[in-house]
């Protein structure tokens, strides 16, 4: 029975992580947007008064993604995730793409590190 | 309690001073090793035993090279005409620092996930995506690396 499992690939858990990462990317480059424009998610995010409001943003990305990867997981447990596989990663590079450019500093001007 | 002094001029005391760049430099060399081992996984499957151990004294680091570049943020103000530029890289670099984390998060789970069979014609869309996540976390990471001397 353990050989069974053993030798079973569980791609839900693999693709969850794909897909968990990408809406982690997404949820991100929003909050930093959010951040620079409205005070009052600039304190909300601001964990500590040093780093600023960073600090919020890599703790609370974290936490969605452990959040989306643990429903992603229990949703898509055991189940034939084949015909998903193309569209994650499809979004996975958009998702960085679009992180990428979101942060650039043409459009994310706050000051978020004490300087 | 006898407090532990570095004597001038030796080698770990100099470690000890510059810890991040070390880190940041061990990072590089590493990712130098990955870089090669992603490609290879086509050919040669048990490589991926040591693309996870890479993958995961990457993560390690990189966690330590954050918490001493937030832990070292102090209210020092640029001067000179590079001033502005160099303030807006700083705050680029910082907003850059999650992506390589869960860029090599997904690719160590991928990896953990389908282990030797990483090679197999089905996990053809896993394997470009763990080299896609490398590559990129390697790219980014150099990026960081040149943001932080402007």
């Amino acid at each position: 029975m353990f050989s069974f499992f053993k030798n079973r690939i569980h791609e839900s858990i693999a693709l969850s992580a794909s897909l968990s990462a990408a809406l982690t990317l997404q949820v991100g480059w929003i909050c930093v947007l959010l951040i620079e424009r409205s005070e009052h998610v600039r304190k909300w995010f601001t964990l500590s008064e040093k780093i600023g409001p960073v600090s919020g943003l890599y703790l609370k990305m974290l936490v969605l993604f452990i959040l989306f990867f643990g429903v992603c997981v229990l949703v898509r447990r055991g189940k034939d995730c084949s015909h998903w596989r193309a569209g994650v990663q499809w979004f996975f590079v958009i998702s960085l793409i679009m992180y990428f450019i979101f942060t650039l500093p043409v459009l994310s001007s706050f000051v978020i590190v004490a300087l | 309690m006898q407090e532990i002094v570095f004597t001038q001029g030796s080698l770990i005391g100099a470690l000890m001073a510059q810890a991040g760049p070390v880190l940041f430099g061990t990072m590089l060399v590493l990712f130098g090793g990955a870089l090669v081992i992603s490609l290879l996984l086509k050919t040669s499957p048990k490589l991926f035993h040591l693309l996870v151990a890479f993958i995961c004294i990457l993560l390690c680091l990189w966690i330590g090279v954050i918490s001493l570049d937030l832990a070292g943020a102090s209210a020092n103000a640029t001067i000179g005409s590079l001033a502005q530029v160099s303030a807006l890289l700083s705050i680029h670099r910082v907003l850059l620092v999650p992506i390589p984390f869960f860029l090599l998060l997904n690719a160590l789970i991928t990896l953990l996930v389908y282990g030797e069979k990483i090679s197999d014609r089905h996990a053809q869309t896993y394997r470009h995506s763990v080299i896609l996540s490398v590559w990129v976390s390697f790219i980014l990471i150099l990026l960081i690396g040149f943001e932080s001397l402007i």
